[in-house]
This record gives C-alpha cells, sequence and structure tokens, in this order.
C-alpha cells in the first residue's frame, strides 16, 4: 500500500514539474509579461540565481491561481472548513513549489542559448544553476513531510521525500544533458521515467542500482556537452 | 608567425546538403575583414563553424594555433562573437546581462570597459530595462557588448551593423578599428558594400559554398591555397573592381 502511495506521489509530482516542460524548455523568444518585465527591473548582480528568481516570480498570477482551483476536486467531500483551507494551501504550496522548481531549471537551456560561445566552464555552469533548484526540492519535501505528517501517514514521509529528490535530480540531469537540445528534455525525462517505473514494478531493489546509473550517465553526458 | 585565425579546407553540411566545401584562409592580427557574398552562401554558417556552434565535418579551424578541441573554454577566451538578439535572456536588465556574464567568465572583472561601450552606442538608457522590451537593435547592441567582454582577440560578427541606427553603427566601426589598431582581428559578415568600401581593410567573398577572391591573396601561401584570395580594400582602384566584378554582381 505504501509504495502505491509512493508510486502515485511520484507521478503526481513528476507531473507537475515536468508537466508544461516540452514548449516551455522549447520556446525561443516569448512573449513578454510587462508586470514581470517591471519586477525584472530591480539593480543588482547579474547573477544565475537572480535570473532564477526572476523567472520563478512569474508563476505568480491571476492565471496561474485560477488554474488551480481544479486542486479543490482533490479534497474529500464533508472535509471542515478548516480542513479544506488548510489542505487547499498545502496543495497551492506543493503546486507552486513544482512550477518555480521548473522555471528556476529551465533557465540552464536558456544560458546554453546566449552563453554557448562564452568561456565558462561547464562545471560552473552547472553549480551554480541547480543551487537554487535544490533549494526549491528542499522546500518541497519539507511541506510534502507536514502534511503526510499532520495526517498521520509519518512512515510515508522517507519514501515520498526519497521519491521526489530521485524526479527531481532525475530531472535536472536531464536538463542539463539536453541543455543543447531543449526539445529533448521531456522526452528525455519520460524515457527514464518509465524505465523507473518498470523496475519499481518488477524488481523494486534494483532502483538502487538503476538510479545511480541514469544519473551518472546523465551527469556525464551533461558535463562533456 | 602564427595567423590569428586560420581556417583550412573547411568542410561544412547540414545532413545531405553540402553548405562550404574547400574554404581555407588566414587571418593576421590587427586586420578588419570582411565576409560577403548573397544570401545562402554560406556566410553564417562559416561563422557559427569558426566559434564552434556548428560542428564541421572536415577541416581545420585555429585561432592563434589553438583549436576548439585543445580547450574549447580557452579557445573561446579567444574570441567574441555577437549571438542572435532573440536568444538574450528577456526577463534579465542589460546591466544585469553583463555582470552575470563577468561573473562567470571567471577572469576578474572585465565588464567595467563595457559599460562605457554601452554609453558610446547610446545603450546606457535602457541598461536598467528588460531585455524584452528592448527593440531588435538595441538587442543588438547589447549581444555586441557582450561579444566584446574580455577584451578577445578575434572578433567574429555576424550582420551586426543591419539594425543598429547611424550613431551607433559609427561608434561602433570606430570602436573595432580602434580594437584593430591595437591587434584585435575583426572578421564581419556583411551585406553592404558601402561598408566594404570605406570600413573593411580586405573582404572574402562567400560564393557556391567557396571561398573565392579578386585581388591581394590575404596571406602569403601555403595559407592561402587557389582559389582564396581577397580584395585589398585600401585603393579605390579595388573598389572599382569589387563594383565591376560579375560575380559581385549577382547580388548587388
Amino acid at each position: 500500500m505504501a509504495m502505491v502511495l509512493a508510486a502515485s506521489s511520484c507521478v503526481l509530482v513528476s507531473a507537475l514539474m515536468m508537466a508544461v516542460a516540452p514548449t516551455r524548455f522549447a520556446s525561443g523568444f516569448r512573449k513578454i509579461d510587462v508586470q514581470v518585465a517591471a519586477t525584472a527591473c530591480a539593480l543588482g548582480l547579474g547573477r544565475i540565481w537572480r535570473w532564477q528568481r526572476i523567472e520563478a516570480q512569474s508563476i505568480f498570477g491571476p492565471k496561474r491561481f485560477s488554474s488551480m482551483l481544479i486542486l479543490l476536486l482533490v479534497i474529500p467531500s464533508g472535509s471542515t472548513l478548516l480542513t479544506l483551507v488548510l489542505s487547499v494551501l498545502a496543495l497551492m504550496t506543493m503546486a507552486l513549489l513544482a512550477a518555480a522548481w521548473q522555471q528556476t531549471v529551465a533557465v540552464l537551456p536558456a544560458a546554453q542559448r546566449c552563453l554557448a560561445v562564452q568561456p565558462i566552464r561547464t562545471q560552473r555552469l552547472l553549480a551554480t544553476w541547480s543551487l537554487l533548484p535544490l533549494a526549491i526540492v528542499a522546500a518541497l519535501i519539507a511541506v510534502v513531510a507536514l502534511v503526510l505528517s499532520s495526517n498521520a501517514a509519518v512512515q510515508l514521509v522517507l519514501p515520498a521525500a526519497l521519491a521526489i529528490l530521485a524526479l527531481a535530480g532525475l530531472g535536472m540531469a536531464c536538463v542539463a544533458a539536453e541543455r543543447r537540445n531543449p526539445h529533448r528534455i521531456g522526452l528525455a525525462f519520460s524515457l527514464h521515467l518509465i524505465v523507473l517505473l518498470t523496475v519499481m514494478q518488477t524488481l523494486p531493489p534494483a532502483l538502487t542500482l538503476i538510479w545511480p546509473a541514469q544519473m551518472v550517465w546523465l551527469l556525464r553526458r551533461g558535463l562533456t556537452a | 608567425m602564427t595567423p590569428r585565425l586560420e581556417v583550412h579546407e573547411l568542410a561544412l553540411g547540414y545532413g545531405p546538403h553540402t553548405v562550404l566545401r574547400g574554404v581555407s584562409f588566414c587571418l593576421r592580427a590587427g586586420q578588419v575583414v570582411g565576409l560577403i557574398g548573397p544570401n545562402g552562401s554560406g556566410k553564417s554558417g562559416l561563422l557559427r563553424a569558426i566559434v564552434g556552434l556548428t560542428p564541421i565535418s572536415h577541416g581545420r579551424i585555429a585561432i592563434d594555433g589553438m583549436t576548439l578541441a585543445d580547450d574549447p573554454v580557452e579557445f573561446r577566451r579567444r574570441f567574441g562573437y555577437a549571438v542572435a538578439p532573440e536568444v538574450l535572456p528577456d526577463r534579465l536588465t542589460g546591466r544585469q546581462c553583463i555582470e552575470l556574464l563577468g561573473n562567470l567568465r571567471e577572469d576578474g572583472d572585465p565588464v567595467g570597459s563595457s559599460f562605457l561601450l554601452a554609453a558610446a552606442l547610446g545603450l546606457s538608457p535602457w541598461l536598467n530595462r528588460a531585455v524584452g522590451c528592448y527593440s531588435l537593435g538595441t538587442r543588438q547592441k547589447l549581444a555586441i557588448i557582450l561579444a566584446l567582454v574580455g577584451d578577445p582577440r578575434l572578433l567574429v560578427l555576424d550582420e551586426i551593423l543591419n539594425g543598429l541606427d547611424p550613431l551607433a553603427a559609427y561608434a561602433l566601426k570606430q570602436e573595432l578599428r580602434r580594437r584593430a589598431e591595437s591587434g584585435v582581428t575583426v572578421l564581419l559578415a556583411t551585406h553592404g558594400l558601402e561598408v566594404a568600401e570605406r570600413f573593411l581593410d580586405r573582404a572574402l567573398l562567400q560564393l557556391d559554398g567557396r571561398s573565392k577572391s579578386i585581388g591581394t591573396p590575404l596571406t602569403s601561401p601555403p595559407f592561402v591555397p587557389t582559389p582564396t584570395v581577397a580584395w585589398n580594400m585600401r585603393s579605390s582602384n579595388d573598389c572599382k573592381r569589387v563594383r565591376g566584378d560579375r560575380r559581385t554582381a549577382l547580388y548587388t
């Protein structure tokens, strides 16, 4: 039962993280949100994390929040008002964190497009790029752990945390490996996810070998690309 | 003496379609060389191959004797290339773009002179606005400034004068000429024969996937095997010869 729940949460979180990935990553010249553009006018040093933060801010908007109303369908009928409010808050926080993670990760292909001919060491670029997405993943894990703990499902905290960490790591490794061909990122992530789910259903202990192997292969590809 | 840029027997293709074949030439330090030719002749492909954005199918490209395979980071430190304006990050300001590059390049504080150049090109009022608000010409200016960060010894510029207003174009040409006098080599793809006449030292004609030539060779053999030679644009007779050349008439 726990494995099924963990697998379900894996699929849910990965869907949230990569839902808009193919179009988002492949988009070259985007239409500018005037409000976000104005936010970007804040003075300060240009850093990768600042760029990621500006991109993550773009997820806040009426359109985004209205699309989250669908989360109400997840809440069981007959819940008290307090439960309803807390559940909506928790789900919205998780969805926003997942969307923010996806926006910050998408900075790498964009940076690759404009910095490809610059003398920048790949390790340095990847290291600076990965900090903020990993911090967001940590926050997401904390929220999920809080929700599970409050629902008396403490035994699921560790599997859920591992699942989120594994999927986020896989997603970031796919982006790093395919940053020169952003249209392949969604496909690469889907293929690796299918491999993971298949192994999980047939031979779960093999996950401890398969996931590290996938990560090593993708990161090597990312460092040599 | 090692040439600043050496292109030897370069071949380039996309799938079964060959774009360039047998292209060979050398550029010395301090030259301002134009690459001219009709649309689709492979000018941009050649420039992208030189900076390593497009993989080559045959040949050798070396900057100061170093190839991309020797050390990619050191190779890229030797040239500046103005990226296409549409790939600049929309949500960052011009200032943030310049500083981001300066922070990632690890070579001290190379961006100070970039802001001086931004002022010369009339970009200063735009530096604190998001790039997404820029016009094409303003983006072009930013791309040029980013290409010049770190004072590279070779500048590879693809039709950068097209989107610029006359004042900015004049300021940029002055800057490029100043850098050339200090030993920087400039390779500039352009459609403007006016630019070729008044600004370039020499020019390469790109036609049918090969570099053709008229006039004074760019360098002495063996670096420039036939038929690659170039125009010497320093005399008025050469300019007349360019205008009268049958191949030039194909696209003028």
